[in-house]
């Protein structure tokens, strides 16, 4: 069907609009990051003269680097242990007859519902208690609140659109429910694996709150809360060149992670979808 | 190697209500093939998967040759089963599809290789042993599914409808291959299928199966020629058998006539003693190649008023009612027949069946 030019125009200034929308954000860190602090208030769409100094004082001024490793070893930890939690959890939820089996899949739904705020304190209880304060396991044990749900969710789903007879030929020959899940399924599971695990990557290594609050000293700091506690030379110095930078570091390394597994993502998400 | 599969009151009940099978007693004789054969829902489905050990029975025991295998889990049955939709590992090669179960018993690699190689060949599978199976066509899937079941050496061999996911021409095809297989195999093997074509040609025995009873068990032609009853007498054979409702005469030395629209003068049909009594509602069932047709009524038995005509080249059907029963003729292609012809029929003296109101065969056998 062939488009008249009008609507064709239209659909152009549409996606143009839509794009500034939610790309002008980033560019305009990327732009604000490379200001001195000096003409940070003045109003430039395109950078004049590009000033480096931001993106190295973050790493001068504190322990930025350490708080760049502590994030990914905590988002890391989080998305391993999270996935080896759900695909057995998906595989029983999805493949054994249970009694409770559907409330049990309601009740690990119903625990994504809390707010973050509302288990806080419990948490910290629970960490303390744990021995864990101040310290990257803490984290990724309390991740695991709000990326299981929906890793389970996701897996279980996926898991479930695996054609039963696969399993039962997999039984004829002998095979365990451990060789079924690990020679059978995870292999046909390659795409919503990677899917899951991004999301729960992206997930961990954005949050905030309970990395502000059960994390001490700046060394033990992931990224997104040193970002925030990122102060001027003295209070009347503004440091938000230097918050930019340390933003556009820490978001390139996911925008490259999603497009690298962009196919994977596609297909992840809409498996199932349509009957191939 | 093959072993006698001893079924004795099995029954299957799903959710505590849903009765699929009340109670079945049924041998399976050794190093033969048995067909179950039924519409679908009748249980010859379930009743496999509960040979295989693949739905746990709710009531009744399961031998193996000798064996009580009624708590033992698939894989310690002596069992293989080839499924509908093939289920081939999508990830695997062929090879390694077929070596799948060899490698979890822990056989060596040289024995794995000497009998996939074997199988592969038996089968014509050794140019495709490092392809995937999205790479191959749906009947060398099939025989791949057939392979990985035969490398096992199974002593039972179970095939679930194994034929229906191919097109028409490749069924035929698969159908002369398994007889082909069949013959090299030291198996007592049991075949599922709804099609009556494929139970007929493959099946030493045949078991007819509706909501979960087995209506008859026997070699083919047996339950062709002497069906027990009328779910029998219309399953089996293609176009089924016709049944002309009609009215019981008079009944002289189990000899009975029959009246009623259509009848123009009635023949004589033996009865077992005592099964009629006159002024019944009765069914008289005849195959369509067992109706001698004429141009007309004189001395025919039956009038029948033509609607529709199928030509099919060797043969040719005309479709039409007998009475009130609607009736269809397997007739000579070379003679002109036209719609809403009017036509006399004789029914031969050796192949009719007649049954009751209560859809039982009650002719006698001995009829010629």
């Amino acid at each position: 069907m062939k488009k008249s030019l009008i609507s064709r125009i239209a659909s152009l200034i549409a996606v143009i609009g839509v794009s500034v929308f939610s790309l002008f954000p980033f560019y305009w860190a990327i732009v604000s990051s490379l200001k001195s602090p000096s003409d940070l208030f003045k109003v430039e769409y395109w950078p004049t003269h590009l000033e480096w100094s931001n993106y190295f004082s973050i790493f001068q001024e504190q322990p930025f680097g350490k708080n760049i490793i502590n994030s990914i070893i905590v988002a890391g930890s989080t998305v391993i242990l999270c996935l080896f939690v759900a695909v057995l959890a998906a595989y029983s939820l999805s493949r054994v007859e249970f009694k409770g089996r559907s409330f049990l899949l309601l009740t690990i739904l119903a625990v994504s519902m809390f707010p973050q705020v509302a288990v806080l304190s419990g948490m910290f209880e629970l960490i303390r208690a744990f021995g864990l304060y101040n310290h990257w396991g803490g984290l990724t044990l309390s991740y695991m609140i709000f990326t299981l749900p929906f890793t389970i969710w996701l897996l279980t789903t996926f898991m479930r659109q695996l054609p039963r007879e696969l399993e039962q030929a997999a039984m004829m020959d002998g095979a365990s429910p451990w060789i079924i899940l690990t020679k059978v399924f995870l292999p046909l599971m390659g795409p919503s694996l990677v899917t899951t695990g991004l999301l729960a990557f992206i997930a961990a290594w954005n949050e905030f709150l309970f990395a502000l609050t059960f994390t001490l000293s700046s060394d033990a700091r992931t990224v997104p809360v040193a970002i925030g506690l990122i102060s001027g030379a003295s209070s009347f110095e503004s440091p938000w060149g230097r918050i930019m930078a340390a933003s556009v570091i820490v978001t390139v390394p996911l925008v490259i992670l999603v497009l690298i597994f962009q196919k994977n993502i596609v297909s992840g998400l809409t498996a199932g979808a349509v009957k191939e | 190697m093959a072993a006698e599969v001893h079924l004795q009151n099995v029954s299957k009940v799903y959710n505590k209500t849903t009765v699929v099978i009340p109670g079945i007693d049924l041998k399976l004789p050794k190093n033969e093939l048995t067909v179950f054969v039924g519409p679908s829902g009748c249980g010859k489905s379930s009743l496999l998967k509960l040979i295989a050990g693949l739905e746990e029975v709710s009531g009744g025991e399961i031998f193996i040759d000798g064996k009580n295998v009624t708590h033992e889990p698939p894989s310690k049955r002596g069992i293989a089963m080839v499924f509908q939709s093939y289920a081939l590992y999508p990830h695997m090669s062929v090879y390694e599809n077929m070596a799948f179960a060899l490698k979890i018993s822990k056989t060596s690699p040289a024995e794995i290789d000497e009998k996939v190689r074997n199988v592969a060949q038996t089968l014509k599978l050794t140019k495709y042993l490092d392809r995937k199976p999205r790479q191959l066509s749906g009947g060398q899937r099939q025989r791949v599914a057939i392979g990985r079941a035969l490398v096992r050496n199974p002593e039972v061999f179970l095939l679930d409808e194994p034929l229906s996911n191919l097109d028409a021409a490749l069924r035929v095809d698969m159908r002369i291959e398994i007889a082909k297989i069949r013959e090299h195999l030291n198996a007592t093997m049991v075949y599922v299928t709804h099609d009556q074509v494929e139970a007929m040609t493959l099946a030493d025995n045949i078991v007819v199966l509706r909501k979960g009873h087995i209506e008859q068990m026997g070699p083919p032609l047996e339950i062709y020629s002497k069906p027990l009853n009328k779910f029998v007498a219309g399953f089996l054979g293609s176009p089924s058998m016709n049944f002309i409702g009609f009215t019981v005469g008079d009944i002289i030395d189990n000899n009975c006539t029959l009246s009623g629209p259509g009848v123009v003068a009635s023949a004589k049909f033996k009865i077992q003693p005592g099964s009629l009594k006159a002024g019944e509602h009765a069914f008289i069932g005849i195959r369509p190649e067992h109706i001698d047709v004429q141009k007309t009524l004189d001395g025919a038995e039956l009038e029948f008023k033509t609607y529709a005509i199928e030509h099919l080249g060797d043969h040719s059907l005309l479709y039409g009612h007998v009475g009130e029963s609607s009736c269809v003729l397997k007739v000579d292609p070379y003679t002109t027949y036209s719609v809403g012809e009017t036509l006399g029929l004789k029914v031969q003296k050796q192949h009719y069946h007649v049954f009751d109101k209560d859809e039982k065969n009650v002719v006698d056998f001995a009829r010629s």
